[in-house]
């Protein structure tokens, strides 16, 4: 409490625009990315960041004060979420611990389907329902790594598993946990609501799921969402299994790899039902990170 | 020092509720919330006196001279503390909602059961705890029953679990007090430490006793059934009170007696798996796997309060399994959650009874809308689920962080996943509840409901402020905390005011906030910058291209709330999750076949012939033919 200051909260200014930018950037790169796979042009990669003005300056339309509401604490909470994710062995905070990243994203979530629901409109409702079911597939694997890493180090700080990777190529943990990183690689993907797992926006299915209702701002909010989500995601990803990084640059690489590995299967896959969804993730992702949490257990007993 | 503060505490709100069985209704409820605010007064005032105390001797009793009554425990005090502040605040929710359209009669026999609770908490000895502990179980009984036939059902099934529990409370006491000749529970502790190195098979069979007595009051596995029914068939302010305190009656008597036996037992009394002793061990799993089912059976429940009932299961499922770590950090973090979930879940039942107040629905997928029309209620119910789901910067997170850092510490970690697993499932049932009761569509019979009155207003108002305040400063409940665990002679937590230290990491409340607090400033910043807005009707929807005039669309059909997780239905098909009330439900039977046998040698056709047979057989065994 007693860091709070002036500073800090400039500093969380920047941190607020850099998580956003870092996602628009990418969501226009990964239109690219999947354009060229799909042997097309494609927009160009600042694309994002014009779809966001433009959002932002025409006149929206609302239903009710809960969707305000909701909308501005869903972009709010993953913001916060953004704040504690180390960016390049940096903890703006002081603190990079897991379980409050794990836990305050589910903030911006809520956020997101209070407002969609307060829409009124069931498409919304019925995206916002698969994607919970699905979170129930994703987040059990994601949580049985990070406890495998928290057996070997006795912290549940991301930053300490960031650091605890230094040293060369050989030390990253996709080495040492190669299970977990699989895992954890398949919940990504479902994480990011790309396909197989693209059952919430499942735009020919449901009129786009939860977007279905939004305009105008509400809409820019929506993309920013999706960006600082881009942004939280892949940078658990490169502190927890690609050696975090020292410089910026490399970080936001790392990131992009991470970013581009997942436009890639997204590109050529196909759409699950969702209850196969949640089985596949249960299946492989849940196997595998059980895996790995046997063998750090048995190694740590 | 012999005082009667403590006497007037436990027996003064029974005599004022048999006194109130003479007034008229409205009456009753008023003197019910007058005598809490006094208890509050009188609870503060006590605080820290060490050494208060109120005994007298039964000089009648056959074995000798015995003494009975109540004591000053900081673990009591804590207990009664945050009961009284939570009681209070569902008393001034009762004055409201106890209209002439909705009162019931349970005024009185709610003052009686406060003080049994009071009671509870301020035990000295066995049996002053056996004796408030069964005024609890029969006066909730009345209750829950409160007239209603199928209220009466739930309140019978809940009390045979409750007797069951009450038999081996009574059973281990018994044999307790067989050795020790006194019914004092600090030296029957003593007492079972010594005697786990001694007769571990003694006892394990006590602590066993014990644990069985306290699992069926808090419903934890395999008395995880009976929340459903009875918080659903209780008068709804009062399920705010069920849940959020008598729940946690079980969690008391797991610290007051379990947990010290095994904290005062030798290191190498008991079995030890990763620093565990094995009983506990179990009974962590035992949480564990309550916690799971409870969320599972939530996510498939369609009643808003059989919904939060099973959401208590789960809550009490992490407590015990914080309890079960048997370190420091594990009990600090059960205290914590405890209070935090009288607080949360106190809030979520009171705006579903404020739900029900004003609409007499109970289904959630007939609900819908009524954030637009609620807002009190509705913003009390959203901070309530964000609580519950542990989400920062409520209090729920900030407890459930300590539960995860103590079965950490322990290297629990297939426990810790088996949580986490009911967490997330919590985060789907509670946005259920929150979607299909106060988003989407709201029913055109439901438009002109109003927001509910002052009283319960200012009820909902003060829990709100008890969900917000832990999450930000966790010290002002761990500080307490803290004091219980030094007088139990456990270590206590590195906390500050707004700072926690765990096994694994350190979070600081204040700091979350203050994130929190700058980013949605942040985004309402550009929210206003941004395009101008409109504000349409809730059914000018986008329906791909169709004019729903053509298919009679209404809000009701218009709201996606039935079946609402379908697909985790399909999933959990093959789980069979109503097994173990099968299983009640053929020892049901069997009883009965068995009655059947005894009533027919009575009453049957034959009955005569038997009964000749049976005498006969009588003389001959006798030896008199």
């Amino acid at each position: 409490m007693s860091n709070i200051n002036g500073l800090l909260s400039l500093k969380l200014l920047g941190f607020s625009f850099l998580s956003m930018s870092v996602g628009l950037l990418f969501m226009g790169l990964g239109r690219k990315v999947t354009a060229r796979i799909q042997r097309r042009l494609g927009p160009p990669f600042y694309q994002a960041f014009l779809d966001v003005f433009k959002a932002f300056s025409k006149s929206s339309i609302t239903h009710n004060y809960v969707m305000d509401l909701g909308i501005i604490m869903s972009l709010g909470g993953l913001i916060a979420t953004a704040f504690f994710i180390p960016f390049a062995g940096y903890a703006v905070l002081g603190s990079s611990s897991i379980v409050i990243i794990l836990y305050l994203m589910s903030i911006g979530y809520l956020g997101m389907a209070m407002g969609v629901s307060a829409s009124g409109n069931p498409n919304a409702t019925i995206g916002i329902s698969r994607a919970l079911a699905l979170m129930l597939g994703y987040e059990i694997p994601i949580v049985m790594i990070v406890m495998a890493m928290m057996l070997t180090y006795g912290s549940s700080d991301l930053l300490t598993f960031a650091t605890a990777q230094q040293g060369g190529f050989a030390n990253w943990h996709i080495f040492k946990y190669p299970l977990g990183f699989l895992a954890i690689e398949i919940s990504f993907q479902a994480m990011l609501g790309e396909a197989p797992y693209d059952h919430m926006i499942a735009p020919a299915e449901i009129a786009s799921g939860p977007m279905v209702e939004l305009s105008g701002k509400y809409l820019g909010i929506g993309f920013l969402l999706h960006a600082v989500q881009l942004y939280v995601e892949t940078g658990l990803i490169v502190n927890l299994f690609l050696g975090g990084a020292s410089t910026w640059y490399v970080f936001l690489l790392k990131q992009f790899a991470v970013y581009f590995t997942s436009m890639c299967i997204n590109a050529v896959m196909a759409r699950y039902r969702i209850e196969q969804g949640i089985a596949h993730l249960w299946k492989y992702a849940g196997t595998l990170a059980l895996l790995q949490l046997f063998i750090t257990r048995l190694g740590v007993f | 020092m012999m005082d009667f503060i403590l006497p007037a505490i436990v027996i003064g709100p029974v005599l004022i509720g048999l006194l109130s069985f003479l007034f008229p209704r409205k009456m009753q409820w008023i003197l019910f919330f007058l005598t809490n605010i006094v208890l509050l007064g009188a609870v503060f005032y006590i605080r820290d006196r060490q050494n208060l105390f109120f005994l007298f001797e039964l000089s009648y009793f056959p074995v000798n001279k015995l003494t009975m009554g109540m004591a000053y425990s900081q673990l009591g005090w804590f207990f009664l503390a945050i009961s009284t502040v939570a009681t209070l605040l569902f008393s001034a929710f009762s004055v409201g909602f106890n209209d002439k359209k909705h009162a019931t009669a349970i005024a009185p026999l709610w003052l009686i059961l406060v003080g049994a609770s009071n009671g509870i908490f301020m035990a000295h000895d066995w049996l002053w705890f056996f004796i408030v502990w069964e005024s609890m179980s029969w006066t909730s009984l009345l209750i829950i029953g409160h007239g209603r036939n199928k209220s009466f059902k739930a309140g019978i099934f809940y009390y045979l679990l409750s007797l069951a529990g009450t038999f081996a409370l009574l059973m281990s006491i018994w044999l307790i007090f067989r050795h020790t000749g006194n019914f004092e529970i600090g030296s029957g502790i003593l007492f079972l430490a010594q005697a786990s190195v001694r007769a571990p098979f003694y006892a394990l069979v006590v602590l066993a006793l014990f644990t069985l007595a306290f699992f069926t009051k808090s419903a934890l596995f395999p008395f995880h059934m009976w929340p459903s029914l009875a918080h659903a068939e209780a008068p709804d302010d009062f399920s705010a009170y069920l849940s959020g305190i008598m729940i946690k009656y079980g969690i008391f008597g797991l610290l007051l007696v379990v947990i010290p036996v095994f904290a005062a037992s030798p290191l190498h009394a008991f079995k030890a798996v990763s620093g565990v002793p094995l009983p506990l061990y179990f009974t962590g799993w035992i949480s564990a796997v309550t916690a799971a089912w409870g969320t599972i059976m939530a996510i498939f429940s369609s009643d808003m309060k059989k919904l939060m009932a099973w959401s208590t299961v789960a809550n009490v499922g992490y407590i015990g399994a914080a309890l079960s770590t048997g370190t420091s950090l594990g009990y600090a973090a059960a205290l914590f959650h405890t209070a935090n979930h009288m607080f949360f879940k106190g809030a979520i039942f009171a705006s579903l009874a404020a739900v029900k107040y004003r609409t007499g629905e109970r289904e959630m997928h007939k609900l819908g809308g009524l954030a637009y029309v609620m807002p009190v209620t509705f913003i009390t119910f959203l901070l309530g689920i964000i609580a519950a789901a542990g989400i920062p910067p409520l209090s729920g997170f900030a407890s459930k962080w300590m539960i995860f850092q103590a079965l950490f510490e322990r290297k629990l970690v297939f426990q810790s996943t088996m949580i986490f697993f009911a967490s997330t499932g919590a985060f789907l049932y509670l946005f259920r509840a929150l979607h299909t009761v106060f988003l989407g569509q709201l029913p055109r019979r439901f438009a002109k409901v109003k927001e509910v009155g002052p009283f319960m207003s200012f009820s909902l108002i003060g829990l709100m402020v008890l969900m917000l305040i832990p999450g930000t400063a966790p010290g002002t409940l761990l500080k307490p905390i803290n004091s219980v665990l030094g007088s139990m002679g456990f270590e206590q937590v590195k906390t500050g005011w707004f700072f926690v230290q765990g096994s694994t990491t350190a979070i600081d409340g204040g700091i979350t906030t203050f994130a929190f607090v700058l980013a949605v400033a942040v985004v309402f910043l550009l929210f206003v910058l941004g395009g101008k807005k409109k504000k349409v009707e809730m059914l000018d929807n986008y329906t791909s291209g169709e004019t729903p005039e053509d298919w009679n669309l209404t809000e009701e059909r218009y709201h996606y709330g039935n079946k609402f997780y379908q697909p985790i239905e399909v999933l959990f098909k093959w789980v069979p999750l109503g097994a173990v009330e099968e299983k009640y439900r053929q020892f049901g039977n069997s009883l009965v076949r068995l009655g059947n046998l005894i009533h027919d040698f009575f009453q049957g056709h034959s009955a005569w012939g038997w009964q000749l047979v049976a005498g006969i057989a009588l003389l001959i065994g006798l030896g008199v033919m």
